[in-house]
């Protein structure tokens, strides 16, 4: 493993001059409204911003349009007063925040950078694995045998998880999900007990989009052996079961590996050290316990399976292109013959 | 199968949780920049206080069509209450579409009322058929069952209803109100010898201020005398209610309300009586 202990680097941010949260551009750039701001500090007028119609799409930046009309429920004293305070900051914050740092919030690293902002397999990197504390493991007492070989080393008392492997065995789960996708394989992203996995589990399946399902909060029990009586018999007659399940914590969820495996469904799964990698098909050893890694990791695969899903695209519409032409070729063929 | 959530056997239930918590991030986002986050603590009080009443577990059940779990529930509840408040403040923001837009859709898991509900979810039993209001009470191994009727029913203490059945006037008892109380159809006085007792069953018509407006009727049994009359205090306070639910305030806040749970305790092996030990000896 390459002794890269620079990874704080990418992680401790110089904290910029002003908070950006509000600035224009980055408002402007999200799709959001943003008053128009001014050079007076006191501006008397605004106007409440209605929200917008049906379904309730952002609206477009058009600070050029006229303010909406004010309406009868006025805002009472008090709170008018804090709402044009606010207004009035933010627009002094946005017309400094050109003179500021260039460090802004777009261009350190937030915490939800790892959840919404994903990699793709060839991008991860071993810093930005140990970033997120992927390397992590358990002490000794708890680490099972089988584990070792996945095992660096040992540093204050806890076992260190061999990187290069982890990258390795990453890479080739992702390609793997590359590949089932793109045959139209259907994935299931099972991630449940902590918040944040249930979310990661959540994103990675939106992300994938088409033929993506996944399992927060709970694993029924059954759902793969007994789905007749929990799924209703009609989906008996199909192909219900995923081609794939990614565990993002398997350790408790054990009956449902047992179920994968009876249902002949392969897995892949994040193994901490303290647990068997022999349970799941595709092990990617990494620390399970920091939700920082498993957001990274679902994301990477999630991507990875994205990829299969928009070259399978591709393909199909390649191929719809080329039979349009063939026949096209075969009815021009034919009035020649014709003639 | 179609829908992301499928494997997870409950796919109604996590199409509207879901689509509830994309609605209230956007709410919440529409409201930040418009800056009118947070409001005022008395707007904030009351926006809180006129929650509405979310269907029950039983309710949800059937306009789901399956079952779903007291958990399953309490964490949608907490969605929509979130976004109940937010939508509280777009009102008193004058954020008309929002505001319309989002009640919409969140009135269809309940009763979306403007009027403060503070927290009374407790249904008081009805006047039934003859003005009447019934209430239950128990203290020891008492049990009391009290009806209350309105001396004279154009009171405002007594709560307007039609009578089904149409009822004689009462009598005008001239211009002072008399409480006449009735236990197990004896009299109070005779069946209530001590004054502590008839003092304990009279305190809640006191405290409220009612005494005079009311006749009263009770049937108790069970324990003995000061269990029984404090069952028909604690009766006689849940019938009040029935007829003037306002006074909650004043009878919970003098104990009336509630139920003593006080109860003779058990004998213990190797004890005398419940605490009582035998005598010691030396040897």
């Amino acid at each position: 493993m390459a002794s890269i202990l620079r990874h704080h680097a990418s992680t401790s941010a110089i904290r910029p001059l002003r908070p950006s949260i509000c600035s224009r551009s980055s408002l402007r750039s999200r799709g959001y409204v943003t008053a128009t701001p001014t050079t007076h500090a006191g501006d008397e007028s605004h106007h409440p911003q209605d929200g917008s119609l049906e379904d309730f799409p952002a609206e477009p930046d058009d600070s050029e349009s006229p303010p909406p009309p004010p309406s009868s429920h006025s805002l009472p004293a008090e709170w008018a007063r804090r709402v044009h305070e606010r207004k009035r900051r933010r627009n002094l914050v946005a017309m400094f925040q050109d003179m500021g740092s260039t460090q802004t919030r777009e261009t350190t690293f937030q915490a939800f950078h790892t959840l919404n902002r994903a990699v793709s397999p060839s991008e991860l990197t071993i810093s930005a694995l140990m970033a997120a504390g992927a390397h992590m493991g358990h002490s000794r007492v708890r680490t099972r045998p089988a584990f070792l070989p996945y095992v660096y080393g040992r540093r204050a008392n806890m076992d260190i998880i061999d990187m290069d492997q982890t990258l390795a065995m990453l890479r080739r789960a992702a390609s793997f999900l590359t590949m089932l996708t793109e045959k139209g394989g259907s994935v299931l992203w099972v991630g449940t007990d902590v918040d944040g996995v249930k979310k990661a589990a959540r994103k990675a399946s939106e992300r994938v989009g088409k033929y993506s399902y996944h399992i927060a909060d709970r694993w029924i029990p059954g759902i793969f052996t007994n789905a007749g009586s929990l799924l209703g018999t009609e989906i008996m007659n199909g192909d219900y079961l995923p081609d794939a399940a990614v565990f993002l914590n398997p350790r408790p969820n054990l009956g449902a590996l047992r179920e994968c495996n009876v249902a002949m469904v392969p897995t892949i799964g994040i193994v901490d050290s303290d647990t068997d990698p022999r349970i799941v098909t595709y092990a990617i050893p990494a620390n399970d316990e920091s939700v920082r890694t498993v957001e990274l990791i679902a994301g990477v695969l999630s991507v990875a399976a994205r990829e299969g899903v928009r070259r399978a695209d591709l393909e199909q519409a390649r191929a719809e292109q080329m039979e349009g032409q063939m026949e096209q070729a075969a009815a021009a063929m034919e009035r020649d013959s014709i003639v | 199968p179609a829908s992301p959530n499928f494997f997870s056997a409950r796919e109604a239930y996590y199409a509207i949780l879901y689509e509830m918590e994309d609605l209230l991030k956007l709410v919440n986002r529409r409201l930040e920049e418009a800056a009118v986050l947070p409001p005022p603590k008395d707007i904030a009080r009351s926006i809180r206080m006129a929650r509405p009443a979310w269907l029950s577990v039983m309710e949800f059940r059937e306009v789901l069509n399956f079952r779903m779990g007291v958990a399953m529930r309490k964490r949608l509840i907490a969605v929509l209450d979130e976004l109940a408040s937010l939508t509280g403040v777009a009102q008193y923001a004058g954020m008309v579409d929002l505001y319309q837009g989002v009640s919409a859709r969140i009135a269809g898991f309940g009763r979306l009322k403007n009027e403060t509900s503070a927290g009374s979810r407790q249904q008081y039993a009805k006047l039934d058929q003859y003005g009447r209001s019934y209430g239950h009470g128990a203290r020891k191994t008492s049990t009391a069952r009290v009806w209350m009727i309105a001396t004279d029913p154009t009171l405002p203490t007594a709560r307007p209803f039609e009578p089904p059945i149409p009822i004689s006037p009462p009598p005008s008892s001239g211009p002072l109100l008399t409480t006449t109380i009735l236990v197990n159809s004896m009299p109070l006085a005779t069946y209530f010898t001590q004054v502590y007792d008839r003092e304990m069953i009279i305190r809640p018509l006191r405290v409220t201020g009612l005494l005079g407006a009311f006749n009263i009727f009770a049937l108790v049994q069970g324990g003995g005398t000061t269990g029984q009359a404090d069952a028909v205090a604690n009766g006689l306070a849940r019938a009040i209610m029935g007829h003037a639910p306002q006074m909650k305030g004043v009878l919970s806040q003098a104990g009336l309300l509630h139920r003593d749970p006080r109860v003779v305790e058990r004998k213990k092996t190797g004890r005398a009586k419940a605490r009582e030990g035998y005598t010691w000896v030396k040897r």
